[in-house]
Order: structure tokens, then C-alpha cells, then sequence
């Protein structure tokens, strides 16, 4: 696999290339935050499917059907005010789905219809939502870290219902305008030929179009010790994230010793982790605990977060253990042993993306979004393989904040809420 | 690494069964252990993965989810580990090395794969070969592990749609071994012992029981080689593998379920009975699933999703080797019934006609052959996707997939779609949310 940058008119992009591959995959991504509101929430909720409902002379079924019948898919995503357009076709078929790709950016239709078919399915979409006990217990545990100005603040259902009615076709356009206007991010994986085809189709979209240069609020609230308990009968187990802030940007010295020291805790994935090794493996009180650094950016502080769940009868317990082998950690550090241990394990991840294209470009496709070059990215995979283990332990020290943390849980917490608030 | 060796068919010590395309099967001559090989050159990584033909369909009453439990415990000490003092070869393997490993647990078969950098094949073929015979089940490492599966079955419980799920197949089949899901109910994991599952294990853990699948960076001669030393002294008992002879009764009429708890969720799920997997019958109920229920332009969704009647739709069907239950989902939007919803559901199947779901065919067998080449490129995805037709007995079926994708016509489907749906085969589930 032969690895490339490189920089065009209003993007920068890199390339994963194999000799006669027959698949194509590609990711584009632009970031379009500037202050978080529940309005421009909501806007960007409906995009993502507006985008898709129909462009140039193609109607919303037109549209669809002329993707599906080459096999081919586009899709369009959102996540913090970051849009992701991802595009897989086998090569053949890749001149076609670029033209219809091309022409859903130059030409979208926002048509009111279709704007109002899209309003009524979110609306649905949010209420289930009220269910999803995972994604509250996140949602509520990055709303106690951030302003409601940052991009990982994120709106209650009822709030997004009531302003998604509000959003119009110009809404849309506007937000549409702004995304051509801003740097693209590409990757893409395939042959040679395949990147220039897309690389021409990018060029195209972005073709008149002036740069704009974006001014981004990313506020921490205060660091302090918080249990938010949100109550959801219908589920069995009560989803917990578990965390605090941490004042750290990727390219902070003390950044890498500090996710090589996640690792140790609770490395995502797996059973490395000291929290899998103990609370599940040898106390049995959770199937899955991790920990890992989370939206830290190269100019954004962000948090890290453990993801675990424990039956209602085993929740006191489970987090008595969690809070153990987080304190524990910070006391004392991680030992010799894990130190090697870990530099292999997190050289194995690095060799194991050779398996597949998908997941390297996907890999890939995060450092450049971050405007890693690939000598930097080079540079800060060896940096982790070769922090100390004096680093690491005091990156643990000064950012675990074991007395500072956000505790919360969603499910059905209303049994056991006494117990907890009374323990923690 | 790049390995350049010819590939060769006879191997001593092995009889070579067949070539596909590029994968290869032996058996090892010892013990009939079988193996299949396929390299991908130039990677460094190597996935291996073992599957026992042995699931959720082998249980007793009362032991519902024993196959699933016997999973999680070979991740636990085997004879060999208690003699070196470590806890689990298994587990030490990915903590010492960050290879990636996990194991799962269906209604034919278990399986365990490793996914590591290729000159750790022997350690991983190793722990393969050990914990196939030799795992400790006593109650020091089960109990605690029995807490982590609970904790998994209320996860999965917690999810209507599984929920609905549980209760569709234990109506639609009496008796039936796929009539309970793989995890099993509570109240049987509950009621688990060690001697249950060594009972289980010794019954079925076995090399003639057992496929071993080598996929990535590594030729046939080397593999086959340390195959042959580390798997070769493994013996099979004396006893035959027991299996279940049962003929699922005929199905009279429709059959209902109904589950309510304090949600806001509604749910109709509707369950008819497809054919065993990989026969063509078993494509083709895919296929037209995939037409019913699958993406934005799907026959359920426009007409459903669309007009805001429902929140989403979707539908599954399971890759066994029998007939099995194949459930369309629709979540009710806020307004809708689940009667007025069913009633809709079977009307729009009932009136479709070869017409309505010609382009729909054509482009769902598109998007199927696009997706599958995506899946042939790395070594754990063909490991993962080779398991469900090994435990079929039909792996070369693997390699014919476009061709039997290609041969299915509308006409096909809408003779299926009037077999499957017919109202006296059919079960119907709600899930009424009470909040």
C-alpha cells in the first residue's frame, strides 16, 4: 500500500493506493463549526438528509435509484458540526457515482416537499431517541464539560423537535453554501486512477467557491464533581460514562503519555484493559468497561470518558470497582511490565492495519483531518511507541482528576439513584 | 513479509479435499480436523478461526445459551495454564501482544478467531489446540464469568427489538431447536453449573467436529506444517457427537405475541419462515428482505417511513443451515397502531407484483456484489464471513455467491413472497410500549 498527499483549491487530501484494486473508498469531511445552537442543530440534523432528496435534473427517487443501480453508495453524516461524505463503488462504476456526486453538490434542491417529508422522520428519529441510554448517558456527561456554545454540547430531543419545524429551504441552502466554501479534507482508497478521477470531481465541486476562514467558540465549563442520573424504566441495564475534561490538544507534550496511560486503564476494545481484567474479568460486574481520550483536537481541549454499564443491583458495586482501578492508577501509575507490554500492543494495532484498506484509510483519513502531514504522522505513531513511562505516569497524575469527575448514568436509575448519590 | 513458496497440494500427513477458487480444504489424517487456507500475500497478518459445528441448536430444555457460556469459558484457564500459573493462554496471547481476538456463538456453530501479525501463527494455533480439550470449568472461573453473561443478556434484553425477537421464535417454533435465542433465557443461565458444561464441552469440542480456517499471509506448505505438529495429537472420543433429530410440526394458522413494558417504543414485527442457509431459497429471501425493508428507496420505507406512519423499518434473515425465522421490524411512529400498521404491512406485500420489484432487484443485487467485494479484502472479514457456510457444511458455496445472486428473478421472488407471507405460516409480534 503506497501512501500520498496531497493539496488543491480549497482541499488537502491524501491517498492509500494499491495496484489493480478493485474497490474505491473515500472520505470527505469538512468542518463547519462556529458556535453551537440548538437552531443550527437542528439545520444540520435535516442536511445530511436533504442533501441526498434530490439534485440537478433528479428528483429524490431518481437520485437514490441512480446510486443503487451502479452498487455504489454515498453517505452523508454529521457529527459535532463536522459533515462526512463517504463514497464506495467498485472502480468501473466510479465515473458515474462521481458525476452524481458532483452534481448533488453543485446542485442540491432543498425541495419544501422533501424538506417537510424530512422533518416529520427526525421528529420520529428524536423521539426514540429518548430511549437510547448510551447516547443520553454521553450526551449528559459531555453537556456537564462543555458551554452550550461548543460543538459537543448537545440539545434535549423536546429542544431539536421544536426548532427542526422552524428549519427552511434556505436554511439549508445557506448551511450548503457554506460547507463548498469550506477546506475539504479527502482520502481516498484505490489505484492511481481512482484518486485523480476523484480528486478532478472535488475540483469541480469546489470550483468558484471563495475559502472561508472560520471563527470557532470551544468553551470547558469548570471542572467539577458531578452524578447526573437521567431514569429510562423501559431498559435493563443503567449505561454509564464516566470522566472529566482535559485541558490537552493533540499536539501537547503530554498528550500520547496520557492516551498510552488509557490504554493501560481500559485500551477500547478488547480485554487489555486493567478495568476489563478486574471489573469484568474477575469480578464479573459488567460485560464491557473502556476508556479512551475523546474529541481532543489540534486546537480543541476535550475530555476523557469510561464507557460501562451495570445491572441496577450490581451498579454501586461496579462503580466502587471502576473508581478503585481509576485511583488506583493515578496513585501508582502504570508498572514496567505494562509499560513494554502496552508499546507492543499499540505496535500490533499499527500492524494490523495493513489487513485491511477500509480501516487504514479510515485511520489515515483522521490524521488529516487534524492536518497531519505523513512525515508528522510517522513522527507521532513512533511518539507513542516511545513515551516514557515516567511521562506517562505523570501525564495520569495531572489529568485522571479521580475528585473531579462527571458520573452519569441513564437507564433505570430511579432504584438505585439513593444508593449512588449516597456512595459517590 | 512476502512469502513466495508454491503452493502445494499433498502434504504429508494430510489428504487435500478440494480447491475453490483460492481456498483450499484438507483434513488432517490423525484426528480429521478440517482445515481451510487461503493467502493473501504481503499483508504480515494472518487471521485464524476455529468453528465447532455446535450451537444453540444442541441445547437441552433448560440449558438454553450452555453453547454461548461454554464460548466464554474458553477464554478461561486451561490444564496446561494452571500448570504454567497464568490465567488464560487465551487472554494472555491479546495482552501481551494487542492481537485482536473474540469468539461468538450462533444457533449452528461457535466460533474463535485470532487477528495478529504473522509470526505469531504458532502461539495462536497453540492456544487453539489446548483450550479445544483442555479448558478448567470449575466454579472459581465460572462464576464470576457468569455475572459478565447475564450482564450481556440484560444489554441484549434491554432492546425491545430483541426482546420481541425472543418471544417471535418461541411461538413460531414448538419444537424446534432454533426456537430459543443463542444467549438463552435468564432464569437458565442462572441455573448453569460447571458439570453441565463439561458435559457439553466433552460432547462436542472435538477435532472431527471442528474447521480451522487459515487466512492471510502465509502459504498452504507452512501452515498445513504447523497444523500438522501442534493439532496432530489431538484425539477424538469414542462417542459420537450427539445431535437433535426433531421435525418442527406443521404450522396451522397465525400466531401472535405481545410483550408490554414502560417505553415509548411501539413495535410490529412480523416473522414468516425462510429456507435453510446457503440454498438458493435462502438467497432469495434475502434478496427480497433487502427489497422490503432495506434503504431509503425499499417498498416498506417509501411507504411506511415516507409518509410518516412508522419511525424506520427493517428485517433480518439467519443464515442456518434449517428454516429459521425471518422478522420484518417497523417502529410505529407517534399516531400510528399496531393493528392499522399490520394490516398496511400485508396489504403493500400481498399487492406487489413482478413490475413493482423489478429495478429493485437489479439494484439490491448490485449493492449485494458491491458490498461482498468490500468484504474479500482483509483476512478477518473472509474468516468471518467463511463461518456461517462451514457451519452450513457448503463453504465453497462462498466463492458461487454472485452467480446464484445474478440468477434470481422477479418472477422468483414474487412465488417466494406468496409462500413466505402466506397468513397461516406467519407469526406477528407487538411490542406495546406503555409510557
Amino acid at each position: 500500500m503506497k501512501y500520498t498527499t496531497f493539496e488543491g483549491n480549497g482541499y488537502t487530501g491524501g491517498s492509500i493506493t494499491r495496484k489493480s484494486e478493485r474497490t474505491v473508498h473515500c472520505r470527505i469531511t469538512t468542518d463547519i463549526h462556529t458556535e453551537h445552537t440548538a437552531t443550527k442543530s437542528a439545520i444540520e440534523h435535516l442536511y445530511t438528509d436533504a442533501l441526498l432528496s434530490g439534485a440537478g435534473k433528479y428528483n429524490r427517487e431518481e437520485f437514490i435509484d441512480a446510486i443503487n443501480m451502479l452498487g455504489a453508495s454515498i453517505g452523508v453524516s454529521m457529527g459535532n458540526s463536522r459533515l462526512t461524505i463517504t463514497l464506495r463503488s467498485i472502480e468501473e462504476n466510479l465515473p458515474k457515482l462521481l458525476k452524481l456526486f458532483e452534481v448533488m453538490m453543485r446542485e442540491p434542491k432543498f425541495i419544501p416537499s422533501e424538506i417537510k417529508r424530512i422533518q416529520g422522520q427526525t421528529k420520529n428519529e428524536l423521539i426514540e431517541h429518548k430511549e437510547n441510554a448510551k447516547a443520553i448517558a454521553q450526551e449528559n456527561f459531555e453537556n456537564s464539560l462543555y458551554t452550550a456554545g461548543d460543538r459537543r454540547y448537545t440539545n434535549t430531543s423536546d429542544q431539536l423537535q421544536k426548532e427542526i419545524v422552524r428549519v427552511t429551504p434556505l436554511d439549508l441552502k445557506n448551511l450548503h453554501k457554506t460547507i463548498l466554501a469550506c477546506k475539504w479534507t479527502v482520502t481516498v482508497g484505490s489505484d492511481t486512477e481512482a484518486v485523480t478521477k476523484i480528486r478532478k470531481a472535488v475540483e469541480n465541486c469546489k470550483q468558484g467557491t471563495r475559502p472561508i476562514k472560520m471563527v470557532r467558540i470551544h468553551a470547558q465549563k469548570a471542572r467539577e464533581q458531578k452524578i447526573i442520573l437521567e431514569n429510562i424504566p423501559s431498559k435493563q441495564n443503567i449505561e454509564f460514562a464516566i470522566g472529566t475534561s482535559v485541558p490537552l490538544t493533540l499536539h501537547h507534550p503530554d498528550y500520547l503519555p496520557f492516551v498510552f496511560g488509557l490504554s493501560v486503564l481500559g485500551k477500547w476494545g478488547g480485554f487489555t484493559g486493567r478495568l476489563m481484567s478486574t471489573v469484568r474479568e474477575k469480578e464479573g460486574l459488567t460485560y464491557g468497561i473502556y476508556a479512551k481520550a475523546e474529541s481532543v483536537e489540534s486546537e480543541e481541549q476535550g475530555h476523557y470518558r469510561i464507557m460501562t454499564f451495570f445491572a441496577p443491583d450490581k451498579a454501586v458495586q461496579g462503580l466502587t470497582s471502576t473508581l478503585r482501578e481509576l485511583k488506583k492508577i493515578h496513585k501508582s501509575g502504570i508498572t514496567q511490565e505494562e509499560y513494554k507490554r502496552f508499546q507492543t500492543i499499540l505496535k500490533t494495532q499499527q500492524t494490523l492495519l495493513a489487513d485491511s484498506l477500509t480501516s487504514s484509510v479510515d485511520t489515515l483519513h483522521g490524521y488529516l483531518c487534524a492536518d497531519f502531514s505523513l512525515s508528522e504522522i510517522e513522527e507521532y505513531r513512533n511518539r507513542l511507541l516511545t513515551v516514557t513511562r515516567k511521562e506517562i505516569n505523570l501525564a495520569l497524575k495531572n489529568y485522571l482528576q479521580p475528585d473531579k469527575l462527571i458520573i452519569s448514568g441513564a437507564g433505570p436509575t430511579q432504584v438505585i439513584k439513593k444508593d449512588i448519590l449516597a456512595n459517590f | 513479509m512476502t512469502k513466495t513458496k508454491q503452493q502445494t497440494k499433498n502434504i504429508p500427513g494430510f489428504t487435500f479435499v478440494k480447491k475453490v477458487k483460492d481456498i483450499s480444504q484438507y483434513t488432517l489424517k490423525s484426528n480429521g480436523l478440517t482445515i481451510l487456507h487461503k493467502q493473501i500475500p504481503n499483508t504480515g497478518v494472518i487471521t485464524t478461526n476455529i468453528t465447532y459445528k455446535v450451537g444453540a441448536r444442541d441445547e437441552l430444555l433448560g440449558e438454553t445459551g450452555l453453547a454461548h457460556m461454554l464460548e466464554h469459558m474458553l477464554f478461561k484457564p486451561t490444564k496446561q495454564d494452571l500448570k504454567r500459573k497464568i490465567d488464560s493462554s487465551a487472554m494472555q496471547f491479546e495482552r501481551e501482544t494487542g492481537c485482536v481476538l473474540n469468539a461468538n456463538t450462533w444457533k449452528d456453530r461457535t466460533t474463535y478467531f485470532f487477528n495478529y501479525p504473522a509470526d505469531h501463527l504458532s502461539r495462536a494455533l497453540q492456544i487453539e489446540a489446548e483450550r479445544m480439550l483442555d479448558v478448567v470449568l470449575t466454579d472459581k472461573e465460572f462464576l464470576p464469568e457468569r455475572g459478565n453473561v447475564l450482564s450481556e443478556f440484560d444489554m441484549y434484553n434491554g432492546d425491545p427489538y430483541f426482546a420481541l425477537s425472543v418471544q417471535m421464535v418461541c411461538s413460531a417454533f414448538h419444537s424446534s431447536p432454533y426456537g430459543h435465542e443463542t444467549i438463552g433465557f435468564r432464569e437458565d443461565i442462572e441455573r448453569y453449573t460447571p458439570k453441565k458444561l463439561d458435559r457439553f464441552y466433552k460432547h462436542y469440542y472435538r477435532p472431527d467436529n471442528a474447521t480451522l480456517t487459515i487466512v492471510g499471509d502465509i502459504t498452504n506448505n507452512e501452515a498445513l506444517t504447523k497444523i500438522k505438529e501442534i493439532f496432530g495429537g489431538l484425539k477424538n472420543p469414542n462417542t459420537p457427537i450427539p445431535r437433535h433429530d426433531i421435525q418442527e410440526p406443521t404450522q396451522e394458522g397465525m400466531r401472535r405475541v405481545e410483550i408490554k413494558r414502560p417505553s415509548s417504543t411501539n413495535l410490529l414485527a412480523i416473522g414468516i419462515k425462510h429456507d435453510g442457509f446457503p440454498e438458493q431459497g435462502w438467497f432469495n429471501s434475502s434478496i427480497l428482505f433487502s427489497i422490503l425493508v432495506s434503504g431509503p428507496d425499499s417498498i416498506l420505507h417509501k411507504q411506511l417511513v415516507d409518509t410518516g406512519l412508522a419511525s424506520s423499518v427493517e428485517g433480518s434473515t439467519e443464515p442456518t443451515s434449517e428454516t429459521n425465522l425471518g422478522m420484518i421490524f417497523v417502529t410505529l411512529a407517534p399516531g400510528s397502531t399496531h393493528a392499522d400498521i399490520e394490516s398496511k404491512v400485508i396489504e403493500i406485500i400481498d399487492s406487489l407484483t413482478a413490475k413493482d420489484i423489478t429495478k429493485l432487484l437489479k439494484k439490491v443485487i448490485q449493492s449485494e456484489l458491491t458490498s461482498e467485494l468490500f468484504a474479500r479484502g482483509s483476512s478477518i472479514q473472509i474468516a468471518m464471513d467463511l463461518t456461517e457456510y462451514i457451519s452450513a457444511n457448503s463453504w465453497e458455496t462462498y466463492n458461487k455467491t454472485e452467480e446464484i445472486l445474478k440468477s434470481i428473478r422477479p418472477t422468483d421472488l414474487i412465488a417466494l413472497k406468496n409462500k413466505l407471507f402466506d397468513q397461516t405460516q406467519m407469526t406477528i409480534g407487538y411490542f406495546i410500549g406503555t409510557k
